[in-house]
């Protein structure tokens, strides 16, 4: 239904929203911009006002009319509204404080804090596609951010056409404006023409407010025709006319392809890697979850904040930084914007706003910039080129993910100095397949990832070594703590497809606790898996982890030290060991793992699981190379850093894949063109 | 029990001005004080045991005197943990502006000047000296900050203070962009967060208390703010404030001054 | 070239079955096996240690040989194990030179060795075989190199 609504129809239409219990949020002029903020009514509107954008240029001016529609685009969408900038996930009671290393948890507590619904006035055509980009990010995978969820579900959405695209608009190249469209998901849509608006309904929240507002004129066909069909076309065609568009077509792969062009140098001299653009972008997801635990306070919370990956903190895994450099982030932003996006969300993550350009303080513009690599692309290197993954399946998690449960540890097993297997009891029943991790934590110190490296009856296992703040107070619990955990996450070894096939699992170092549930599986399932080799490297005969249970797969081996005596007898099981240097008196190999696969006749035809250290499994796919076994045969666990593990946070970006959904467990071939590439 | 967690904190050559933010603490400071023992507080107290090990030191202020320099010494030898804090300790404060002029009268009777006096006749952030193991940035350092700071110490995490420019402070706080809008000179994008975006809160852009944050691109930046009609004097001017002898922004006020 | 003499050594069997055969020319490997000799080795046997004149180059043809480094002050560590096929003892083909390693049979083992002056005369008096040697040889070590730098960055080490 459409219905003409005079200035002061609105005004009156807004009166209701709010009496309908909506909290307005609406354009407003405050420091010198328009920006989305709390208003109380039509008078807060900019009327009269229009903006001015140029590259890293924005000033008010004052139209002469009393539009209250009548600029563009300020500085942030309604993303700020949606997904606010620092926002705590969970609260936690704090157990006592201990003597030394953090406190425990007592008790988690969901922190939303359902407030007014909001109403969201005059979003345009690029900011509800933008919203639909986010729909994606936040609430259309396996996972599902319900603080998310909820505030979009409950938003009334009044939408405007745009009649006057800004200067830096070119949504006709990304095709999300300049009107918007009948399908696009409003409650009310807003032409404004002169003194009046031609309303447009969008759902039944929005009818029963137009309903409220009695009897109201209807537009003519003539009316309708000058709105939608000249108003909104002559925009089109406007922009259109225009020097900056974003051609999209084949640009993934376009940029994937030129991940060494000598643009990205230039763009660092140029880029300061402020972040400006990611957050004004109404698609950027990216943020860091914290622990905020002060010594006094007898909670702790868990938040989480709006981060860049023009941060150093976003690239950062546990003191190793792996995108230091400007251009790769620079690179990062592009290629995950208009590249990578796609592949992840069905999408590009562009919406042709312009913010980008003109919040940017030097001025540049991502259009130009994709326009330079376009018209002088290199001519593809040597390099293995990045396959773009098909979106992939983790199964869902119902519920809140980032809503750790509280566990209890039930045994503490020390398998090495510094390395435990804590045997934790989770709450209800919890299925995982092997490959799988946990995100264990303890809230003075946070979250990290563990593999699950084995289950027995009820209990989870996790082997873990103290390297930092959070493993070191992980291994330091005693049976009966608890900690908080999620999970569990990311994808699995592939059993199934390893069924019937010769298996190879080279492992290094704790590189052995991920496999161990595959192994377990296999060792008891001859039937299924007719050879099975380990080839198993470590420091030192004294750092061999689960020694005990690999001599029980394999009775002819001996090493020092030799304990537990077989307990399962597998003639399929082989079990090739090495260590880098040991004592006199050990009789096994000594040798990297690389020179005992030279030893041991590998075969090109076998299903390989390969897991440890990143780069030995480096050497390793070099050696398996050289063998000639194909990458669709190779399986590897990457073990990068992660925040949120359900893919909304983006720290685990790995070129097009998010590591904690994607992977950790991925197949060669989709990571080839990545592995010991600088900057990913 | 083992011995409670000891807090030291120590002075070098600034103004107090951070150690009034831990005495601002106020009610935190109780938490703080139930949890560790506070030594050496000259500020708070001056009869306190400066001696004996610290778990965690923080030490103000920059080293302008030979004495000073054996105290450091002295103090980092004593220290589990060492964190420089505020602009003076990190990065040698407003006094380091004189080794500007310092360093051209340096050039220009080189051998004139035994080094070991000119090292001294410099004004240094602690670093210079002695390991440290984190920096607290800002003139005064940020409360919020320090209370962060202290409490993940004590429990063996890395503080939730990230390294990043004041452009995601302001961003994330809802600021508009003083330069973008208004066309003032911003030292943001290459500055180290931590004020909360206190200048441009204030529509003023950014004077660089806390230091050169990262990778920062000064260069880039100051280029640009030349074509836009900053002089080459005011840039100089800009990049030498309280920072000013931090590497990165001594680098880029030296570029334009000749 | 040399013409392999006539009569058939012992050990050109073994020899055949090593991986190494593969590079060389049935009558390289004939006249390797000629100044070839087997040596059986009892478990804990030491084979050479540092000092020792560099004077035998070895060839594994099953058991194990640990290489023990001794450090003064440190526990001894076993930094490389050599199980069939691979060769050691390289010292042995430079001129004049003496042993930096321990070398022990840590079972019970079988090697075929030459004396490192009789393979240096036989590469120089055949450059052909020579030049499969040493370019065997340099494949070896090349490879030992690159497994040492690996092991320098401590592949094993933190995280997984
Ligand atoms: C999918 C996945 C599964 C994992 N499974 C296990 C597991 O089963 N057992 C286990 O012990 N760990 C596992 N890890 C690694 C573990 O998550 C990290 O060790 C942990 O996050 C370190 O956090 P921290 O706060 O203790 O250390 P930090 O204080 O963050 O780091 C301390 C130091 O440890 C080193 N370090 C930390 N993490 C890594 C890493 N991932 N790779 C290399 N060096 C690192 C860094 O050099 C750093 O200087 C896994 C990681 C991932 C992504
Ligand atoms: S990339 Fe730039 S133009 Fe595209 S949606 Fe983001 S801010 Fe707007
Ligand atoms: S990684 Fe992607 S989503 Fe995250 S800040 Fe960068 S461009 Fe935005
Ligand atoms: S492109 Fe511009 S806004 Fe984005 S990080 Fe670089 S300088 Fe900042
Ligand atoms: S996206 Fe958050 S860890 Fe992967």
């Amino acid at each position: 239904m459409s219905a003409r609504l005079t200035h002061d129809g609105f005004r009156r239409l807004l009166e209701q929203v709010r009496e309908a219990g909506y909290a307005l949020v609406g354009p407003t002029i405050s420091d010198g911009a328009i920006v989305y903020g709390p208003i109380a009514g039509a008078d807060d509107l900019p009327i009269g006002w229009t903006d001015e954008q140029a590259p890293g240029r924005y000033r008010l001016r004052e139209r002469g009319d009393r539009a209250h529609f009548g600029y563009v685009l300020g500085p942030q969408g309604p993303r700020r509204q949606l997904t606010p900038p620092v926002e705590t996930l969970v609260r936690i009671r704090l157990g006592p404080r201990r003597e030394q290393g953090p406190r425990t948890p007592e008790g988690v507590e969901a922190a939303d804090e359902d407030g007014e619904p909001l109403a969201l006035i005059g979003l345009r055509a690029c900011e509800l596609a933008a919203m639909a980009v986010q729909d994606a990010v936040w609430t259309g995978g396996p996972f599902v951010d319900p603080r998310y969820a909820r505030r979009r579900e409950r938003a009334l959405i009044i939408a405007v056409d745009c009649l006057e695209p800004g200067e830096l608009c070119f949504c006709v190249s990304t095709n999300t404006g300049p009107g918007v469209e009948a399908g696009a998901s409003f409650d009310l849509r807003l032409t404004e023409l002169g003194e009046e608006f031609l309303v447009e309904v969008g759902s039944e929240r929005g009818q029963a407010l137009i309903d409220g507002l009695g009897e109201l004129a209807e537009p003519s066909t003539a009316q309708l025709f000058a709105a939608r069909t000249q108003g909104v076309l002559a925009a089109a065609m406007e922009l259109h006319g225009r020097e900056r568009q974003l051609d999209l077509d084949g640009l993934p792969e376009l940029l994937f392809a030129n991940l060494d062009h000598p643009r990205w140098d230039e763009l660092a001299a140029r880029c300061l890697s402020c972040g400006s653009c990611t957050l004004v972008c109404p698609t950027c997801f990216c943020h860091r979850v914290e622990e905020r635990a002060p010594l006094d306070a007898p909670t702790s919370e868990r938040v989480r904040h709006w981060d860049s990956c023009f941060t150093d903190e976003h690239s950062r895994i546990h003191g190793a930084q792996f995108r230091p450099q400007i251009r790769e982030r620079y690179r990062q932003w592009m290629t995950h914007k208009l590249g990578a996006w796609v592949s992840q969300f069905g999408t590009s993550g562009c919406v042709g706003c312009g913010r980008c350009i003109a919040w940017c303080p030097v001025g540049i513009d991502i259009t130009e910039e994709v326009a330079a690599i376009r018209a002088a692309p290199v001519a593809p290197d040597d390099a293995e080129p990045v396959a773009l993954p098909p979106a992939t399946t983790v199964p869902a998690l119902a519920g809140d993910p980032m809503h750790p449960q509280l566990a209890r540890v039930v045994s503490v097993r020390e398998e090495l100095r510094e390395v435990v297997t804590l045997a934790v009891e989770p709450v209800g029943v919890f299925s995982h397949a092997p490959g799988q991790f946990n995100m264990l934590g303890l809230p003075d110190v946070g979250e990290v990832p563990i593999s699950i490296s084995g289950q027995a009856g009820g209990e989870l296992l996790h082997t873990i070594r103290a390297v930092g703040a959070a493993s070191r107070a992980l291994v330091a619990l005693e049976a009966g703590d608890r900690l908080t955990l999620r999970g569990p996450f990311g994808s699995a070894w592939p059993l199934a497809e390893l069924r019937g096939h010769n298996v190879v699992v080279i492992a290094g170092g704790l590189g052995l606790a991920p496999l161990r549930g595959a192994l377990r599986e296999m060792v008891a399932h001859p039937e299924r898996y007719p050879s099975v080799r380990l080839l198993y490297g470590a420091r030192s005969p004294e750092e061999l982890l689960f020694a005990d249970e690999i001599l029980s797969w394999d009775r002819s081996i001996r090493f020092a030290p030799t304990t537990a005596p077989a307990v399962l007898e597998s003639g399929h099981v082989k079990v090739h060991v090495t260590v880098d240097g040991a004592a006199p008196g050990w009789t096994g190999h000594v040798g990297v793992v690389t020179k005992l696969m030279r030893r041991k006749p590998l075969s090109a035809h076998a299903r390989y699981l390969v897991c440890g250290p990143e780069i030995m499994i480096r050497f390793v796919l070099r050696e398996l190379e050289t063998i000639g076994v194909a990458q669709d045969q190779v399986w590897l666990s990457m073990e990068r850093n992660m925040k949120c593990a359900v893919g909304m946070c983006g720290r685990c970006q790995y070129g097009p894949h998010f590591i904690c959904k994607d992977g950790p467990v991925f197949r060669w071939d989709a990571i080839a063109g990545l592995l010991g590439r600088e900057g990913f | 029990m083992a011995a409670r967690p000891r807090l030291g904190v120590f002075k070098l050559a600034s103004c107090d001005g951070c150690q009034l933010t831990l005495l601002d603490l106020e009610d935190e400071l109780l938490a703080i004080a139930a949890a560790v023992d506070i030594v050496h507080f000259p500020e708070a107290s001056s009869d306190m045991d400066p001696h004996g090990r610290f778990d965690l030191t923080l030490v103000e202020g920059s080293v302008s005197t030979p004495a000073q320099l054996d105290e450091l010494r002295a103090i980092r030898a004593q220290s589990r943990t060492l964190v420089a804090i505020g602009a003076c300790a990190t990065a040698g404060g407003v006094q380091a502006l004189r080794n500007f002029a310092d360093h051209r009268e340096y050039v220009r009777a080189v051998y004139a000047t035994p080094a070991y006096i000119e090292t001294l006749a410099q004004v240094t952030p602690i670093a210079a000296h002695v390991r440290v193991d984190f920096e607290l940035r800002g003139c005064p350092i940020d409360k919020g900050q320090l209370l962060e700071l202290i409490s993940a110490t004590l429990v063996g995490r890395r503080p939730d203070i990230a390294d990043e420019s004041v452009c995601m402070a302001c961003k994330r706080a809802g600021q508009v962009c003083v330069t973008v809008a208004h066309g003032q000179p911003c030292l943001g994008p290459v500055t180290h967060a931590g004020c909360g975006a206190l200048c441009p809160r204030f529509s003023r852009g950014c004077f660089g208390c806390y230091g050169p944050r990262e990778r920062a691109n000064t260069e880039a930046l100051a280029d640009h703010m030349q074509a836009e009609g900053v002089s080459a004097a005011s840039l100089v001017r800009r990049f030498r404030l309280f920072t000013g002898w931090s590497e990165a922004f001594r680098a880029e006020s030296e570029r334009h001054d000749d | 070239m040399v013409a392999p003499p006539p009569g058939k050594s012992p050990h050109l069997a073994k020899l055949e079955q090593l991986p190494l055969a593969e590079v060389f020319e049935p009558s390289h490997l004939e006249l390797l096996a000629q100044i070839a000799s087997q040596e059986d080795y009892a478990a804990e046997t030491t084979l050479f240690r540092p000092g020792d004149e560099a004077q035998w180059f070895y060839a594994v043809v099953s058991g194990r040989v640990s290489l023990t480094l001794q450090v003064p002050g440190r526990a001894p560590t076993i930094v490389a194990s050599l199980s069939r096929g691979d060769l050691f003892g390289w010292e042995a083909l430079r001129v004049d030179s003496r042993r930096d390693i321990t070398a022990v049979a840590s079972k019970a083992t079988q090697c075929l060795r030459c004396s490192g002056a009789a393979l240096r005369e036989l590469c120089e008096l055949d450059h052909e075989l020579g030049y499969r040697v040493m370019s065997h040889a340099f494949d070896r070590v090349a490879r030992d190199l690159s497994d040492c730098r690996v092991r320098l960055v401590d592949m094993y080490g933190q995280g997984c």
